[in-house]
Formats: structure tokens, sequence, C-alpha cells
């Protein structure tokens, strides 16, 4: 049996920023300092993290953005896109000590996440953020398909489940 | 229930858990452990199946999953899962198992007792019988019989799931040299994985009677077990290897006591394989070597020592190499009496030869076993001297066959590995990959590697153990512990014996479970076939379930031998994925409705559902194909919708709409090299239509471009060609002549996008948006402002895809709906209301406007008119190739408006468009067809060689699937207002 909850978070104060790859070469110091390299996942403040999911792209939540203001500034003035991720990003959580293990069923969880705290990654078709969290793991997705995968993963869980009760 | 073939005691089986199964239809009484074969070989069972071709009867040759003969059907609640080797079916109370390739019954095989099979199935023989007069005269009554089992006749919800996993090190085959290897790198600190096929880890040591550092193999098995546990090491044993690829390995988990359905995918990434498969032994082909009672000499003593079966009372041994000797022992001693060694060397200096000799055993070296005697099973031997000929015939009840070993190295072949035939062995093995090793490198070890010898295998086991952590770890030390042993087999001494050169080839069987015979590789090669490769296809030597994994070997060997060349020569057959048959429940992954693609709705969804909307998917977006009221079809609904866009007004969900940032120092220099028409000289706060090329010059993708702000711009694309386009500014990004500062993303999802279009849409925004109202009045046509609703961003443009006046509102994904809300209310007594796609199919072929139905990747611009904007461009990607002669002939096409003559006449897309003077001759088709509202009649847009495309020429649509040819009048794409004053009012 597993202790995993799922939770889909809506309408989620966050931004996505994306930085012309050769101007973070040109001035490193334009990238956030909390999340240098690609893959990693740094909190900032209360509730805020930078999830720097591949290069040059980065997720900041509420307390981020607030807190890293200035640089998305400077970094849009660079020529980087600041997306408002509060209409385009939705959160999936999933939380419980075996979260990963089971979400292993479905993506490769300990490799992706072996040396990272987040990454870029795709899960049952969605592309998205994975990252790991203090209670298990969140998975960022499009709004246009969180309401497909937040069901079809209730629906796999309830299925594996089964399957455990089974004692397959 | 007696078995009388279960010795009392020994075994690896629970004797105080019995339980009952069926094989056709019959009770017995196996014990927990056992598996089909070894509890029907309990019980005197021989006969298992019949061939495939000839319907001759068959038994278990060998132990594992191997198994060429004796396949199964399992019975489920659902139907039966066919070609289960029963070596494999581990027993479950309850079990149902059925023979296969039997009618009526497995003793009486009505093909067989005909004899048809022989007659028929010569080596190639549906290559050049049944001819005449047709294939399909034949065909019914051969698919009939041929087939290796049936499949089932009703589908089965698959229940097996996947699991991905990821490790420094993983080990395949978890016997001594798996073992030593795991245990090493696992004692080094590296995350080891150990992949075993069979239930039990330990392979060989099952049986032998070797000590390892004092204790025996089963103790040795036990304590290695416990270290690996200890390490934290996951040992999964059930769990077969089916692929290697560059990344990741594919192995197979079978659910313990379950039906194969349930079996688990595994998809491990290890930084470092470990192949330890180990060997396979192999038979040695003699007239009548497929009868029931002749098995492999390893599998014999496997049934004794793990299941407690003695698979037959008294044996002759036939082989080629020194430790048929101590074998026999063994077997001695599990109650088997050995009535001859038949051995083709001179008689080796071995003490237990003097020892066999004294139980009663004759050691007949320089001999051969020429036949085996007996009708439906083995009841003797026939034995002849190598040199004088003699011969002399013994009764006995099992033949053990043991023609020396073959290293198992598919995997590792599969992974890249070059074989490279060893004479000593007379087979081939696959080296490691030299002193440096690369992460996803492959290591073979032990028996796979050639080192038959426990003591090797077991060195080369720990070293290959501590080499993969070295690598895994970047150069982190690991020690090889010296695993000591003593006793164990000796080395063979093996003198290569692939078939006896007497008695009739035809029943010299070969592959036995494709019938493939000594006399089938002849005839193979008399007709020519001198690769290998051939040979399988034509004699189907090494296909089927089994993949040639006993015969293979031996078949190529035979066929050196009729071509004159040496085994090293002529290779072996290749070896690819799965490297055992995989249900392809396990492979299905979810099942439906989960197994289906992800859906996406637009953040309009639940409002267009309000309001009536037919949703369809569309690619993976939901949309609304029409609404409720507007019609009793999609067709009269979207031409009444589109009725009322003209007349008053409509509002359009196009959130799907691709939008594409593009931002940075070198945004416009990047957009003037990838799109058509000088995007950066568009001014901040104006639009332009744009088109991208692939990079062949054909058109990839078109939509709008705004300018946003001086280094920031946002492309819009089609909805199926949104993904595509992201994809090809990225690569050019990455790849482009120099180094431009411009990155760009998608963000689609953030916006909801909603089309007001038609007279009424001017004022029905002005209403809606009231403080706006001058700005929106003063909004030139591709010109676009940025406001904001209820305090999220709304960027307001102006422009048309159906040839009204129209607006696009791209508002923020979580106000969009209150926005659709605001137009939906104010616009009702405006007699604006809301469209979908069949109404935008309409508004944009009566405007000549393109969609993917044009843009098909094969339609240069120049097909598609967009000449001028080629013009105004400068270097763009796909205009070296664009210049091609071939993209300027005149039979290239181009986009035309086609009408009906008699405007009532109906006629559909994808109708092929002749000349009628040339009926049969296609030069194009209609790409999209509609009934137009504005003018009355049934209007096109198609693609047409330019040489018949002038406006006034006649065409035929010919619609071979209707059989109509309708006449048609080609004019100009654009159906109505050709000025665009309605757009531009």
């Amino acid at each position: 049996m597993t202790d995993i909850a799922l939770a889909l978070r809506v309408d989620e104060h966050c931004h996505e920023v994306v930085a012309p790859l050769a101007a973070l070469e040109r001035d490193p110091t334009l990238g956030f300092p909390a999340a240098q390299q690609p893959g990693a996942a740094a909190r900032i403040g209360p509730g805020g993290r930078i999830l720097y999911f591949a290069p040059g792209r980065w997720l900041l939540t509420a307390g981020a953005r607030e807190r890293e203001a200035d640089r998305i500034e400077r970094l849009r003035r660079a020529g980087a896109i600041v997306i408002d991720g509060r209409a385009k990003w939705c959160c999936i959580e999933l939380s419980g000590s075996t979260a990963r293990a089971v979400l292993s069923g479905l993506l490769p969880v300990e490799q992706v996440l072996a040396t990272r705290g987040c990454a870029a990654a795709t899960l049952l078709e969605c592309q998205g953020v994975l990252a790991g969290s203090e209670t298990g793991l969140e998975f960022w997705v499009g709004r246009s398909s969180a309401w497909w995968l937040h069901a079809t993963l209730t629906a796999w869980l309830s299925r594996r489940a089964a399957r455990c009760a089974a004692g397959a | 229930m007696s078995a009388p073939f279960r010795n009392p005691i020994g075994g690896r089986i629970e004797r105080s858990t019995p339980m009952e199964f069926q094989f056709d239809g019959r009770r017995y009484e196996g014990l927990a452990g056992d598996t089909l074969a070894s509890a029907l070989l309990a019980h005197g069972v021989r006969l298992f199946g019949r061939s495939v071709k000839f319907r001759r009867p068959r038994g278990v040759l060998s132990c594992g999953a191997e198994e060429p003969n004796a396949l199964v059907t399992l019975d489920t609640g659902s139907g039966g899962i066919s070609n289960i080797p029963a070596t494999l079916a581990h027993l479950a109370p309850g079990m149902a198992a059925r023979s296969q390739n039997r009618w009526p019954s497995l003793r009486f095989d009505l093909t067989a007792a005909l004899g048809a099979g022989g007659a028929l199935y010569g080596a190639g023989f549906y290559y050049k019988t049944f001819m005449w007069p047709s294939w399909r005269w034949y065909e019914p009554p051969i698919r009939h019989l041929a087939g290796l089992g049936q499949a089932p006749e009703r589908a089965r919800a698959a229940t097996g799931s996947e699991r991905h996993l990821a490790c420094d090190v993983l080990v395949i085959g978890a016997g001594p040299a798996g073992l030593a290897a795991a245990a090493t790198a696992a004692a080094a600190g590296a995350d080891v994985i150990v992949c075993e096929q069979d239930l039990l880890p330990g392979g060989e040591l099952q049986f032998e009677s070797a000590r390892i550092e004092g204790l025996t193999g089963p103790q040795w098995v036990e304590r290695s077990r416990a270290l690996l546990e200890a390490a934290r090491a996951r040992l999964l044993c059930g769990t077969s290897v089916i692929g290697m690829y560059e990344e990741r390995v594919l192995a197979l988990r079978q659910a313990e006591g379950r039906a194969r359905l349930d079996d688990e995918l595994l998809l491990v990434s290890p930084r470092v394989r470990i192949v330890a498969t180990g060997a396979l032994e192999r038979p040695i082909a003699f007239a009548d070597n497929d009868k029931p009672g002749v098995m492999l000499l390893g599998a014999i003593e496997r049934y004794a020592s793990r299941y407690a079966v003695r698979a037959g009372n008294e044996a002759v041994i036939f082989g080629n190499h020194d430790r048929l000797y101590p074998a026999a022992l063994r077997l001695r001693e599990q109650g088997i009496r050995i009535r001859a060694i038949v051995d083709p060397r001179p008689r080796p200096a071995l003490e237990s030869l003097d020892e066999l000799e004294r139980q009663g055993t004759r050691i007949l070296s320089g001999h051969v076993l020429e036949r085996a005697l007996g009708r439906m099973r083995v009841r003797g031997a026939r034995i002849g001297a190598i040199g004088t000929g003699e011969a002399v015939e013994l009764s006995c009840d099992l033949i053990a066959v043991s023609g020396g070993w073959t290293p198992s190295i598919e995997l590792a072949l599969q992974a890249g590995a070059k074989p490279r035939y060893a004479s000593e062995l007379g087979a081939f093995v696959a080296p490691d990959e030299g002193e440096t090793l690369a992460a996803g490198a492959v290591l073979t070890a032990g028996s796979a590697a050639g080192h038959l010898e426990l003591s090797q295998a077991l060195l080369d086991g720990a070293q290959a153990g501590a080499r993969a952590v070295e690598t895994a770890r970047n150069g982190a030390n690991a020690r090889a512990a010296t695993v000591g042993s003593i006793g164990g087999d000796p080395a063979p001494h093996l003198q290569p014996l692939w078939r006896v050169p007497r008695g009739r080839e035809k029943r010299q069987f070969v592959d036995l479970q494709n019938d493939v015979t000594v006399a089938d590789l002849r005839q193979a090669v008399a007709e020519g076939f001198r690769e290998i490769e051939h040979v399988k296809r034509y004699t189907t030597l090494g296909v089927g379930t089994d993949q040639g994994r006993t015969g293979g070997l031996v078949g190529a060997a035979i066929v050196a031998e009729f071509l004159g060349e040496t085994l090293a020569a002529v290779g072996q057959s290749r070896a690819r994925p799965p490297a055992r048959p995989v249900p392809l429940a396990a492979l299905a992954g979810l099942p439906a409705p989960l197994a289906v693609k992800p859906l996406r709705r637009t953040p309009l969804h639940d409002a267009l559902l309000a309001d009536g909307a037919l949703m369809e998917p569309s690619g993976l977006w939901l949309r609304a194909r029409h609404f409720a009221g507007s019609g009793v079809d999609a067709a009269v609904a979207g031409v009444e919708e589109a009725r009322r866009v003209r007349s008053a007004g409509g509002l359009f969900d196009a959130s799907t709409l691709g939008k594409i940032e593009v931002s940075g120092a070198d945004a416009a220099a990047f957009l003037d090299r990838v799109c058509l028409g000088r995007p950066s000289r568009i001014a901040v706060g104006r639009a332009r239509y744009a088109a991208l090329l692939r990079e062949d010059g054909m058109v990839l993708d078109d939509g709008l471009l705004l300018r946003l702000a001086p280094l920031h711009f946002l492309l819009t694309a089609s909805t199926h060609g949104a993904a595509a386009v992201l994809a090809h500014l990225q690569y050019h990004i990455a790849t482009g002549p120099k180094a431009l500062e411009v990155c760009c993303a998608d963000a689609t999802e953030a916006w909801g996008v909603m089309v007001v279009s038609g007279p009424e849409s001017r004022g029905l925004l002005c209403e809606v948006l009231p403080t706006l109202a001058g700005e929106i009045a003063d909004l030139a046509h591709l010109a676009w402002m940025e406001k904001e609703w209820r305090a999220r961003p709304l960027r307001i443009l102006r422009a048309s895809f159906s040839g009204e006046l129209a607006y696009e509102l791209h508002c923020a994904a979580d106000e969009a709906a209150s926005l659709w809300q605001a137009l939906r209310a104010a616009g009702t007594d405006r007699g604006v209301r809301p469209y979908g796609l069949e109404a935008l199919d309409v508004l944009r072929v009566e405007k000549g406007y393109l969609t993917s139905a044009e843009i098909t990747g094969q339609t240069s611009p120049y097909d598609l008119r967009l000449e001028p904007w080629v013009r105004s461009s400068g270097e763009v990607v796909g205009r070296a190739l664009l210049e091609r002669p071939a993209l300027h002939e005149p039979s290239r096409p181009m986009l035309v408006g086609l009408v009906a003559v008699e405007p009532a006449r109906r006629f559909n897309a994808g109708a092929q468009l002749a000349s009628p003077s040339v009926p049969g001759e296609s030069l194009g088709y209609v790409t999209s067809a509609v009934f137009s509202p504005t003018l009355g009649r049934h209007i096109a847009l198609g693609l047409l060689a330019r040489h018949h495309a002038l406006p006034g020429t006649r065409v035929l649509a010919a619609d071979p699937l209707a059989g109509t040819e309708i006449p048609l009048l080609v004019t100009e794409p654009v159906h109505f207002d050709a000025a665009g004053e309605r757009m531009k009012s």
C-alpha cells in the first residue's frame, strides 16, 4: 500500500523566464545566482522556488518572482521572455514517502532527479517540469492538458492500488 | 497421487505444498516450486506436443527459456496464452495447460498419421509450390495447419505495468560469474541491479558439486544473496532482459505464480552493463534425435537436482567432451542408471571412467550415437563404432546429449559487441571493449565470455564487477575479490561434433522448433544459399520462439561443412531484440482508456460547452465543430454560422493558435532569416502575415507576426503546426551561421484567444470595453494594442481570417472565459453568436486563405501564390533550394479557386482534377470544398498543374469512390471580396 496523495494546483502565481543563451554566456551574472546550473532547484524565501529546468529556462514561483523582480527586469532588458505562468502552468503535486517509487512506474524519476533538483520531463506524453519537493514530487504542466493528466494519474494510482491489494 | 519419477529426497521444491493441475484435460499433482515440465516429467509424461511441420511427437529437450519443443497453451480465465515453454511455466494451483499442434489428440494426430507433413514441407516449399493456379486456393488449409499454437479469439485487458529503474551497474544473469560481479560492484558502493531469468539465482551452482570458499554451491549462492541485500543491491529473479538499447535495457519481470499477462516491463538505465548470461548446452544431430526422451545432459541434471525428478530410469549419454563423465556419476547418484557413455573421441584419461565402469556403465569411446530407437518415445539407442561401422543397440528410456556449450552472447551483440570465434569452444564469444570503457559500456563475464571452468568464471565475474565500478564511478577503484573454489567440472577438452554423418539426414533434426533437418540445410546449400542469414530465411533455421538457442550454431556449423568453409567464416545469424518472447500485453502500456493521447482543453472549453458546442478532437485539442441550434448536421450548421458571421457577427475560440514569442538583441535579424517578408521592417504595434519555409523550400506553416517591442516578437502559428514551428526556430537558433542573441518560447497556453468577426464586431467590442471605444475605433487593420481585462493582460489585434472586419482578443488564460461571457451577453442583441470550425472553413475558403489542407509540406510558396513575399525577403532559410528548376516546371501545382459549372452540384475535397480531354490523368486535386452561403454555390480551393491553372479553364473533379466526374471552372483563389473592403472597413 502507498501513502500517495495527488493534488492539482491551478492559478498558481509563477513566471517562466526564457533568456537567450548567448546573452547568458556573454554576461553570466544575468542568470539567477540561486540556480546557476540547469537542473538546480533553489528555495528563495517562504514559498518561493526557482527551478532551472532547461538551459536558459527558469520557472519562478510566487515568492521568488517578487524577490527576483529586479533581476527579471534586467533579464527582460537583455531580451529575455517572461511568460505569465499563472495562465500557462499548473502544478500536479504527488506527496507521500513513496511518491518517487510510485511515479517510477511512469517516468525514470531516479535517473532524472539523480543529480538534479528539477528537469524538463515528459509524463504520460505531457511535457512539463519535474521537481522534487519536501513532501514528494511536483510536476508542472501546461494548463491545457493539466486536467487530463490529473485525471489519468488519479485513475492510474487507483489501478495500481488495486493491483497492490490483489498482491500482484 | 503418485509421481513415480520423483525422488524421495532432494530438490528445491516444497513437498508439503502439493498443487493440482491439468494437462490436456487430465489431472496431475505437482509441488510448489515445480515447473509444468518438471511436474509432468515426475509423472512419467514424456510426450508434450507435436512439431509444427511434420507433426512428430516431441518431449522436453531443455530446462529453461531455450526450450524449442515443449510449448503449451496455458488456459486463463479469459482465453489461452499460447507458446509458453513448459520449462518456464511455474506451477500454480489449478493451472490448466494444453498441448499444441495436434488434432484431434496429442497421441493421435491426423496430419502425422497421413504423413502429409514430410511430403509437403521441404526447405523453401512455399517458395516453389502452390503457385498454380493461385496461392489462394491452398492458403486456407495450409494456414489451418501452420503456426505455433493458436492466437486467442478475444482481446484481453492488459494488466501489465512498467517501471523505470536506474543504476550504476546492471548485471544480467545471476550465475556464478554474475553473482561475483554483482557482489564486487555492490561491495565497492555501486548501485547494482541483477536480473535473473530463473526464479532462483545460482545457475549451474544449483547442481554442480563444487565448493566455493568452503561452501557448497547453494550455500555460496545464499551468502551472495545476503551480501547483495546488505549492500542494497536489487536482485530481480524471474526477470529476463529482452532488449539492449543505447540508453536503456528492457527487461520483463514475471509476476510469480500469475498469468503472463501480469508481466512488468522494466526500463533500466544503467551506466555499465555486465552480460553474465552463461552458456547453453547444444545438441548433436543424429537420426531421430527429436524423439521424446532425447534431452540435453545439463537439463537432465537440473531436473534431478532442483526438482528431484528423474527424466528416465536408464540413460545413454552421448557427447564429445570430458564433462560427460562427472555428470554421469551425479546422475547415477540421483537414481538414473547410465547404460553407456558414447564419445567419438579416444578414451580420455579420467579417474571417473573407472568408477563408472565399476558401476556397469559401458564407455564407448570412438563411437557415435547413430539413431534413437522407439516410436512415441525413446526405447533404445543404436551406437556405431567410428572406424569399423560396427553397431550395437542398447535399450534405454533416456538419451542425454551434450555437444558442448554456446555462450549466450545475444544481448552483448544487441548492444554492439562484435562476435569472435573461439576454436577451443567451437563457438562465438563477445569480447569486452578493451581496457577503456565508456559510459553505457557492455562487459561480458563468465561462461558468456567463454570461461567455462567455475574458478575462471568466478574470477572473471569479480574482475568485470571491479571494472564496471571504475567506469560507472569515473575511475573509482574497486577490488576484485579472489573467489577461491575447488571441485567443479573439469575443462571440457571439447572436440566439436555437430552431426553424426550416418543415417537419414531427413531425420536428423537441427532446429527442433521448425523441423529443420540436415537434409534441409544440404538442400539450401545445393540451391546456392551461402550466407547464413539467407539460409536462415530459406529454411527457417533459428526463427521462432527459441530463436535458435539450441540449434542455431549447430546449423551454422553444418552449413559451413557443406560449403567447405570454417564456422568462423560462415558466422552465426544476427541477434535482434526481443531476446525472448514478449507478451504484447506487456508492451501495450496502460490499458484504455488511460492509454490514449493527452487531450488539451482551451481556457474557453467550459464556456463553449455551455453555449452548446459540439466538440471534436483536432490534433490533441478539443475544439468546437459547430454549435447546437445552428443546423441539423455539421455541414448545415457550418453554413448557417458562416452566413451569420457575414450578416451580423460571430465569436470564435482561437486559443489553440500557436503563440511563439521570439526575443533578444538579434530577434529581428533572426526572424528575417526564417520568415518570408522582412519581419525586421514591422513597426512596434503592428503585425504582418508571415510564412516559414523548411530547408527544402517547402512552406512549413504560416501565421501573423506581431512586433511587441523592438527586441520582442510574437509569431502565431497554425494549431497543427505550432510544435513544428517552435522546433524549427529552436533548431535554427542553435545551428545558425553565427551565435545569435535570441530565444523563443511557447506561450500558447498562457493566452485564451477569441475572434470577434463580422459587421457588428467593432460595436460589440466597444460595448464590452467602453473605456477603449475610441482606441478600438481607430485601430487599423493589422495593428494591435496592449490593454487589460479584469487586471489581467489583454492584447487586441485587428486581423481577420474570415474576410470580415474582425478582432483577435488575446486574454490571460485564467480570465479568458469571463471575457467570452461578456462578449456573448452583449452580442446576443446584435445577432453575434459563436461559430465553430465548420463555419471557419466556409469563411476562409470563400477568401482563399490557407490551412494545412493546402500547406501540405509538399507545396512551395510559388505553388501557394506567395511569390511577393519571397521577392521581398532576403536570405531566408529554404530560399536556396526554392530555386530548383523542378519547382518551376509547368506541372507543379498551383493554388486555384474552383466552382462547379452547375452551381448546385456538390463535389468533395480529395477529388482528382483532370482535363476533360484526358480524364484519366490527374492534374491535381481539390484541397478544400464547401458550400458558400454568400455565393450560393459549391466552391473550393485546389492544387492544379500550372499549365491548367488559368481562370476560366474547365477541369473535371473525378471522385472514384463516389463514381462521379463533375465539370468545374478554374477561378482565382479568392472567391469573395477580392479587394478586402469588408475586412478593412
